[in-house]
């Protein structure tokens, strides 16, 4: 198992390399720099060649490439230019925000898609089936931004019953530790439902498909003709089963987070790296941007190599060590 | 009412200070019920700040926040050319003008409990002199030849010559903690800590800064010049309108600034737990025609499209009424605006005829005028980032279609459209400038400046315009903008569509709220609720602000 996850580590530099170099030139070809934000008459032009000289993009692009990798391969993410601070220090602030946002919307995704799939797989055409069916083509076809406005709408403004931005109220500070906790959590239930709903949907379509496919197998049979409970049946010898495709999703559903969250920080305000990514590139922050290009990347990475993993652990036949997965 | 309140204004310009003119301070807003301190104020800002070291940040989100930490020695009176006090009482000239003496307060200390001195105005002008800086307004400082502290409370600028700016210019720079910064080199005091923890020396100290989440600033207890009502300012980041819209409706914001779109405006017109505040802005939009294309060249297709332009519909329908018909590029902020320049009026028949005059006539019956085998048929480009712009492009492809003229929208992205329009490669552009202090038309109509992209190069009004930014009397001045202004709305370089109000909502329990020109956050200081209406129970932590720890 340790091989193998050296092995895909050591696979992952190039990947990292070119997707981060990729990137780097890409930005440099749209039009504009960091400096285009100081371009307005009452500025003298003396000033803003001034600001590229410091900010070293009056140099060819190659060489301000050059500069950057080397800094990057120093574990040097650079300087922003919009936020004037360490790039480390950005990241240190918003990636664990993007993380705990993600990490509850994955949470929603897989136990409530798993949940519904097999209930609609046990009842299989019930009017609970046929109701969670469209329920769930509803979720799925839905933008999770439109999604997110209409929860603040109906949750915030109509009803007033959970916050409609930020992490934290206004008087957090001087709230109980335990009026706190539950503070946090008013506030990160909206963002991560309308994160998580859309692709709980769909593994509730997959673990339905999947549990009816397992629930038709010989060894189910077998497992009932020997008198084990329904539940038992269910829960310990088909579901296992039913989760491999679905454990195929999770892989796939982390970057989708990532991506996903872009939206939906924006929308609830939330402080984390999807948000910091959009601001960066239209601000033509290139440091800040190639910074969470690279981390974006780990985390695509390091989800498919949790799949691969997971695989091995709830189907013995897939052996990761050997190179099989 | 603070008794630095009851001084009055004072003029910067030279001219009018030596035949002993002044002006009014700021009118104060109507107000119900007694001052009381306490509250706090919830303000949702579109984006986070970009610093709160002044020399650096060029946001103006930033300078709203870090304008109540930090004061400048003299405040800016909503015309800009007059002056309250801030950290100094007054100023004088000397008696060849070529110097002015600040008289700073008693009193104020930093922050910190240190003392501000006239060292900390003079070691500011340093920093914002470093080329390590970056600091954008450094051109303003081009004519302060000297800045010496004449002792603890008193410090003098020295000028190369007599010019309109020189109160401005020396106060543009925001004195800065000589005992915190003394040893830091220019190149990292960016990066110190104070940059997010600022240790300032105005009425608002700083609590707390969350990135992308919240400011906290608190009332400065300790402040000479009197503490301000309200206890705490938080400002919420919030990056998304309608989300910002619900929040100041349920109440869980206080205070919309800027509010966009303009369609919120009767939404929270008619809200009874809001009031609005709407006044003229800072900027305008306008429809910049190429005179290098060949439609454009002839200024007789400008000025007949001018006509044909319905701008009152324009402020009606989108802008909610909250705006005005665009006359001129010197908007009405600006002392050299001239308001008897009267806008073109909505006349499509004279447009009609101004065209055929023109030779632009329609001989096949497509509904499109053509002139020696051209059609008029132009691109209208415009920042697809700006849902207005886009909206004024299609408006306007239906107004122009009524005198014969074909419109095709072109929405880019808006670095590609900056970058096209300083490359002159548009026919007509629908954009906006967000004008300054001073009066200023060289950089957008002076011939080889970057931004004059509509190739003005009226030989008169290039004369005017180097010769009105020099002249120190102000009627003569005045009477040379006004000029060089007409020529260019004959020229129809622009067709000025409208200059937007600035409008912001807040709650109705904050009382003294006086919005004007010069920002949202004109007197803030005196802001307060009544005690029976206070809100939230904030207490003031009464330690002095200690960098890079905890109070």
């Amino acid at each position: 198992m340790i091989g193998y996850i050296l092995k895909r580590t050591l696979q992952a530099i190039p990947i990292l390399l070119g997707a981060s170099t990729l990137i780097f030139f890409l930005m440099h070809a749209a039009p504009g720099d960091p400096t285009s934000i100081y371009i307005r008459p009452d500025i003298d032009p003396i000033v803003i060649e001034q600001m590229r000289k410091n900010l070293g993009l009056d140099q060819p692009v190659h060489i301000q490439y050059v500069r950057w990798l080397s800094s990057f391969a120093r574990g040097d993410f650079g300087f922003s230019f919009s936020q004037k601070r360490p790039i480390i220090d950005i990241i240190k602030d918003t990636l664990p925000n993007t993380l705990l946002l993600s990490s509850v919307a994955l949470v929603i995704i897989f136990a409530l898609g798993v949940l519904v799939g097999t209930i609609q797989a046990v009842r299989q055409y019930s009017w609970v089936d046929n109701v969670a069916t469209v329920g769930a083509f509803f979720f799925y076809s839905m933008p999770s931004f439109w999604f997110g406005l209409m929860l603040i709408l109906l949750l915030s403004y109509k009803f007033q019953l959970l916050p409609a931005s930020q992490m934290t109220s206004v008087n957090f500070e001087f709230l109980p530790a335990s009026d706190q906790w539950v503070d946090r959590l008013k506030h990160l239930l909206m963002p991560a439902m309308a994160l998580g709903i859309g692709s709980a949907a769909s593994v509730a379509r997959y673990m339905r498909s999947g549990m009816l496919e397992q629930i038709r197998q010989d060894y189910v049979r077998t497992a009932r003709a020997k008198g084990l409970s329904e539940r038992v049946v269910i829960f310990k010898h088909a579901m296992r089963n039913a989760l491999i495709p679905v454990i195929t999703l999770l892989g796939l559903t982390l970057p989708f987070l990532v991506g996903g969250a872009v939206l939906i920080e924006t929308i609830f305000a939330w402080p984390g790296m999807g948000r910091l990514i959009v601001t960066a590139i239209f601000q033509r922050d290139y440091p800040v941007v190639l910074a969470i290009a690279f981390v974006s990347s780990i985390m695509v990475i390091l989800g498919s190599l949790i799949a691969d993993i997971l695989y091995s652990v709830v189907d013995p036949r897939v052996r990761v060590d050997e190179g099989e997965a | 009412m603070h008794a630095y309140r009851r001084l009055a204004g004072m003029t910067a310009v030279a001219i009018a200070l030596a035949c002993g003119g002044g002006g009014e301070a700021g009118e104060q807003a109507g107000a119900e019920g007694v001052p009381a301190d306490g509250d706090m104020l919830v303000v949702g800002i579109g984006s986070d700040l970009d610093t709160m070291f002044p020399p650096t940040s060029e946001s103006a989100g930033s300078s709203d926040v870090f304008g109540n930490v930090y004061w400048t020695l003299m405040r800016s009176e909503p015309d800009f050319i007059h002056f309250r006090p801030g950290l100094a009482d007054s100023f004088s000239f000397n008696e060849d003008s070529l110097q002015v003496t600040f008289y700073i307060h008693p009193g104020i200390t930093w922050h910190d409990g240190e003392p501000f001195t006239a060292d900390d105005v003079v070691f500011a002008i340093g920093v914002c002199r470093a080329p390590e800086i970056n600091y954008s307004a450094v051109s303003w400082l081009d004519h302060i030849t000297n800045v010496e502290a004449v002792d603890s409370l008193t410090v003098r600028f020295t000028y190369d010559e007599r010019y309109m700016y020189q109160v401005v210019d020396a106060v543009v720079c925001y004195p800065l903690p000589e005992h915190i910064l003394g040893d830091v080199p220019f190149a990292e005091m960016a990066n110190h800590p104070i940059a997010r923890e600022p240790v300032g020396n105005g009425p608002f100290r700083f609590v707390s800064w969350s990135a992308g989440q919240e400011v906290v600033l608190e009332a400065n207890p300790d402040f000479v010049l009197g503490r301000p009502h309200l206890n705490r300012i938080t400002y919420r980041i919030i990056p998304d309108a309608t989300n910002l819209a619900t929040q100041i409706q349920n109440g869980e914001v206080d205070l919309f600034p800027r509010v966009t779109p303009p369609s919120l405006y009767p939404q929270f017109e008619s809200d009874p737990d809001l009031v609005m505040h709407s006044y003229p802005g800072r900027s305008y939009t306008y429809l910049a025609w190429n005179t290098q294309d060949p439609i454009f060249q002839d200024k007789r297709v400008r000025q007949a499209l001018t006509l044909a332009s319905d701008r009152q519909a324009l402020v009606d329908a989108l802008l909610y009424g909250q705006g005005q018909v665009g006359t001129q590029p010197l908007i009405s902020t600006i002392w050299a605006h001239d308001p008897t320049i009267q806008p073109w009026p909505f006349d499509p028949d004279s447009a009609r005829a101004l065209l055929e005059a023109a030779g632009w006539v329609d001989t096949d019956g497509d509904g499109v005028r053509e002139k020696d085998g051209r059609r008029l048929s132009f691109t209208m480009k415009t920042n697809n980032d700006n849902r207005m712009r886009v909206d004024i492009v299609t408006v306007l492809q239906q107004q122009y279609q009524a005198v014969g003229a074909e419109v095709k929208p072109v929405t880019l992205e808006f670095n590609t459209f900056i970058e096209q329009l300083l490359a002159k490669d548009f026919q007509a552009a629908v954009a906006g400038w967000v004008v300054g202090i001073k009066a200023e038309l060289a950089p957008t109509f002076g011939e080889g400046e970057s931004f004059n992209f509509v190739s003005a190069d009226d030989p008169e009004l290039q004369r005017l315009l180097p010769e009105a930014e020099v002249t120190r009397d102000m009627e003569a001045a005045k009477a040379l903008w006004s000029r060089a202004q007409r020529i260019i709305v004959d020229e129809a370089y622009y067709t000025f569509l409208f200059q937007l109000n600035d409008m912001h909502a807040i709650d109705s329990r904050f009382q003294n709220v006086d919005m004007n020109a010069y920002g949202w956050g004109f007197n803030i200081e005196e802001w307060y609720v009544p005690e029976g209406r206070q809100k939230y129970n904030v207490p003031l932590n009464p330690a002095p602000v200690v960098l890079g720890g905890d109070r």
